[in-house]
């Protein structure tokens, strides 16, 4: 039997009229139920799709909110929201915004807490952080692993808690869950350098520039670039301090004479903004041209994913990777010149580091970043065109040579050496007025 | 480990099991009588709270004298609670026995006290206190159970005069929530307890701490519910693991090893549960035992009894800082405090003070058998059962 209505005629004509509308009703309603399955699959299908709000989650899976429950107490707490405090992530911006956390803990006789979202806290870590640079705890501080998300854990939280936070992201999360009064975001770089522009840029953007949370902003440099970019809440809503270098870790010790002196190259080539392949087109050159000898310089790598390489000298650079803390500062004493690249406004710690215990730096000018020596004359900053660079690794050679004038400019230092120092003007989420 | 030859006793049975008319034989021998009510003898609150604190009336001259009594005693209870001049109900859930008991007793113009050593009457807490136990939250039954649990225990606490704890932390929390006093009897240990404790201590003694060589760290409160406290220290303990080969590592009960632990599984011992005579004698075998916590409001309200029963037998004890244990232990004198960042520092330090055949376990074990014991505890208990009425 035909199952369309297509040949009526010759239909009505084989099986009359009755069998004709019969026939019709089945098609017609066959159809419409089809329609409708159809219809059904397809509702169907749309609830199986992920809604927008979890395609964006699943995208952005650190912005998710913070998980926080409400439990009643009357003890003040500071809490750092980071992502990992092991070993291997606790030099600069985490060592950093560890210190000023307990400091500020110290401060206002509350207990510290350290939430980690990528990975559990190392306590070990801490200790060492915190030890090394001779800051003690007044109250038993809490860790606390708080993973982005898949988690039954959470983060009991009462009208007297504060946060701290070290990035846009973890600032974002944290307040899906906390009033921003209460939020303090510790910004250590300008982060929109991270991405090209797009959706994360702009999310990041968003953050930095919220009127309504409080910034503590690492140096001068950083902070008066982001205002004269045009983040004008960070100039109403911020506080910048300059880092400190304890002497208890960063000092200098008299370089051995006679023995080979060494060069350090910061070298991470998965760190975009470190410019690592400017970084040893520099050094090579440099070889090339006879700025130094490789039998009177011993070549260092500090870094993380470097590859093995043979520079013009046709010697291999040694490579060195994460380092603890004490054995870091060991080894920045035997350092006489430092190569730290860095295409950000904010020095970077490694330069400061180096210069705090003793060393030449060369480094690079970035937008507003163009003379360190209110840090440390032995500092040399370049353009980074080769030329130029080539131009201050001569001028950073020679004063590695210049024992006399090295030390009157590490002894004439403006490098902080006291984190309490640093510190004791920021304001924070929290603080009256 | 130290070389302990007293046997473990074989014929251990509970002390608690005497029939209702010995205990209400005892309960009725003084002028001032004190009924003890609980729901079912156990090994842990009632021995602390209960059993010892009858045992120590019992032995004392103080005119109080003192019995406990179970729901199972059914109509019996009502003799007991006309008799009694102080009823305590220690951790009783609320429920129609408890109720009417109440409701008798207060008709009678008893006085009525209320034992908790948790701060598991508050459910503001519920989801702190299963998030410190990690509880499934998954798990169907989880929330209606506790909030079930804890919310029967606030309102029986909240039906009674006053309540009786552990610690002045607990206290506070107790007197914020009923706006009634709160007094504190601390927990000790009982008779059977620190006789063979005295026993295994003049053993260890008598050999001078001789050891086997290795080093064992004690972990003795080994139930999945102390997963988020034994977790704090297990980076201490890789990293002790990882430095010193004749470190060993023994634990007491069904703790699942952490996936960091479990390269050193041929170091670890994991014994099963213990009754508490015999907890002290594996206790007494290793020198050092640990008591890391997870430092929020429940656990700060927790006593210091791992302290004080290791101390018992010449084992020392590194703590969190909560508010008992900072109160017991003098970093350094009879035991150490380790906040949550310095373990690794801390065991590292007393490893290296017990090799040299360090003083402080006598200082601890003084410490230990003098104020936690009944003897010590007998003022407290007579004031709290007393003064309210």
């Amino acid at each position: 039997m035909q199952s369309s209505l297509k040949n009526i005629p010759a239909y009505y004509r084989e099986y009359g009229l009755l069998a004709l509308i019969r026939h019709a009703v089945r098609v017609v309603s066959g159809a419409a139920q089809h329609k409708a399955e159809v219809l059904v699959r397809a509702v169907a299908d749309a609830r199986a799709l992920p809604t927008v709000d979890a395609l964006i989650e699943t995208r952005f899976d650190q912005l998710r909110a913070l998980q926080v429950v409400r439990v009643p107490d009357d003890a003040r707490r500071v809490n750092i929201v980071t992502d990992s405090v092991n070993v291997g992530s606790l030099f600069g911006g985490v060592g950093t915004a560890l210190l000023l956390a307990a400091l500020r803990a110290n401060a206002i006789g509350a207990k510290l807490r350290i939430v980690t979202r990528t990975e559990p806290p190392d306590p070990n870590g801490v200790h060492r952080v915190l030890s090394a640079n001779g800051i003690g705890l007044q109250v038993n501080p809490e860790l606390t692993f708080v993973p982005v998300s898949g988690s039954d854990v959470f983060l009991d939280v009462h009208d007297l808690d504060e946060f701290i936070t070290t990035s846009w992201w973890g600032t974002h999360s944290t307040l899906r869950s906390i009033a921003p009064e209460r939020v303090t975001y510790l910004l250590q770089e300008d982060e929109r350098m991270f991405y090209p522009h797009g959706d994360d840029r702009v999310r990041c953007q968003e953050t930095m520039s919220r009127s309504d949370i409080r910034f503590l902003v690492n140096t001068r440099l950083l902070h008066d670039f982001l205002v004269a970019g045009g983040l004008k809440n960070i100039a109403q809503c911020g506080t910048w301090f300059e880092p400190a270098f304890p002497d208890l870790v960063f000092h200098s010790v008299a370089r051995e004479t006679g023995a080979k002196r060494r060069l350090c190259f910061y070298a991470r080539p998965n760190n975009l903004r470190n410019l690592f392949y400017r970084g040893i087109e520099l050094l090579n050159e440099g070889l090339l041209r006879g700025l130094f000898d490789p039998d009177k310089w011993e070549i260092v790598f500090v870094g993380k994913d470097i590859p093995r390489l043979t520079l013009a000298c046709g010697c291999e650079p040694v490579l060195l990777g994460t380092m603890a803390w004490d054995e870091y500062a060991n080894f920045l004493r035997t350092v006489d010149l430092g190569v730290y690249l860095m295409a950000t406004p904010h020095p970077s710690y490694p330069p400061l580091d180096l210069a705090a215990s003793g060393g030449v730096v060369l480094t690079n000018r970035f937008g507003s970043k163009t003379d360190l020596s209110d840090y440390s004359e032995n500092i040399i900053v370049a353009e980074l065109d080769i030329e130029s660079l080539l131009e201050g690794l001569r001028q950073a050679l020679a004063l590695t040579q210049d024992s006399e004038r090295r030390e009157r400019n590490y002894a004439a230092s403006g490098l902080g050496r006291s984190w309490n120092e640093a510190f004791e003007h920021c304001r924070f989420a929290g603080d009256a007025g | 480990m130290f070389v302990v030859e007293t046997p473990s006793v074989h014929d251990y049975t509970d002390p608690w099991t005497q029939d209702f008319w010995t205990r209400f034989a005892a309960f009725r021998s003084g002028p001032h009588r004190v009924a003890y009510l609980y729901e079912k003898a156990d090994n842990s609150t009632f021995r602390y709270r209960v059993y010892n604190m009858v045992q120590t009336l019992a032995a004392s001259s103080s005119g109080v004298s003192a019995g406990y009594f179970f729901p199972s005693d059914g109509e019996k209870l009502e003799m007991v609670l006309k008799l009694a001049d102080t009823i305590v109900l220690c951790r009783m859930r609320y429920e129609a026995t408890v109720s009417r008991a109440i409701a008798l007793a207060r008709s009678m113009g008893k006085t009525i006290l209320y034992d908790v050593d948790d701060l598991v009457f508050d459910t503001d807490m519920t989801h702190l206190i299963l998030g410190t136990l990690a509880q499934d939250f998954e798990h169907p039954g989880v929330w209606d159970h506790w909030f079930a649990y804890i919310s029967r225990i606030g309102t029986t606490l909240r039906m009674c005069d006053a309540a009786i704890t552990t610690n002045p932390h607990l206290a506070k929390k107790i007197s914020d929530f009923t706006g009634k006093p709160a007094f504190i009897v601390p927990n000790y240990m009982n008779r059977q307890q620190l006789e063979f404790s005295q026993t295994l201590y003049e053993e260890k003694r008598s050999r001078a701490f001789q050891r086997n060589g290795l080093f064992h760290v004690g972990y003795f409160s080994g139930t999945p519910t102390h997963k988020r406290d034994f977790e704090m220290a297990v980076p201490a303990l890789t990293a002790l693991f990882e430095q010193h080969e004749h470190v060993r590592l023994l634990i007491v009960g069904y703790l699942s090893l952490p996936p960091a632990l479990e390269k050193f599984r041929n170091r670890i011992d994991i014994y099963p549960f213990h009754d508490f005579v015999n907890l002290q004698r594996v206790i007494s075998l290793v020198e050092i035992n640990i008591v890391p916590l997870v430092d929020n409001v429940f656990t700060n309200c927790k006593s210091e009894l791992k302290y004080f029963e290791a101390a018992a037998v010449g084992t020392l004890t590194i703590s969190s800082p909560s508010s008992t244990y900072s109160a017991a232990i003098s970093h350094g004198t009879n035991g150490w405090l380790s906040s949550s960042i310095e373990w690794w520092a801390v065991l590292d330090q007393a490893l290296a003070q017990v090799e040299q055949g360090d003083a402080m376990r006598e200082t601890a074990r003084e410490h230990a058998v003098s104020t936690y014991c009944g003897a010590a505890a007998l003022d407290a208990i007579v004031d709290a059962t007393t003064s309210a009425c």
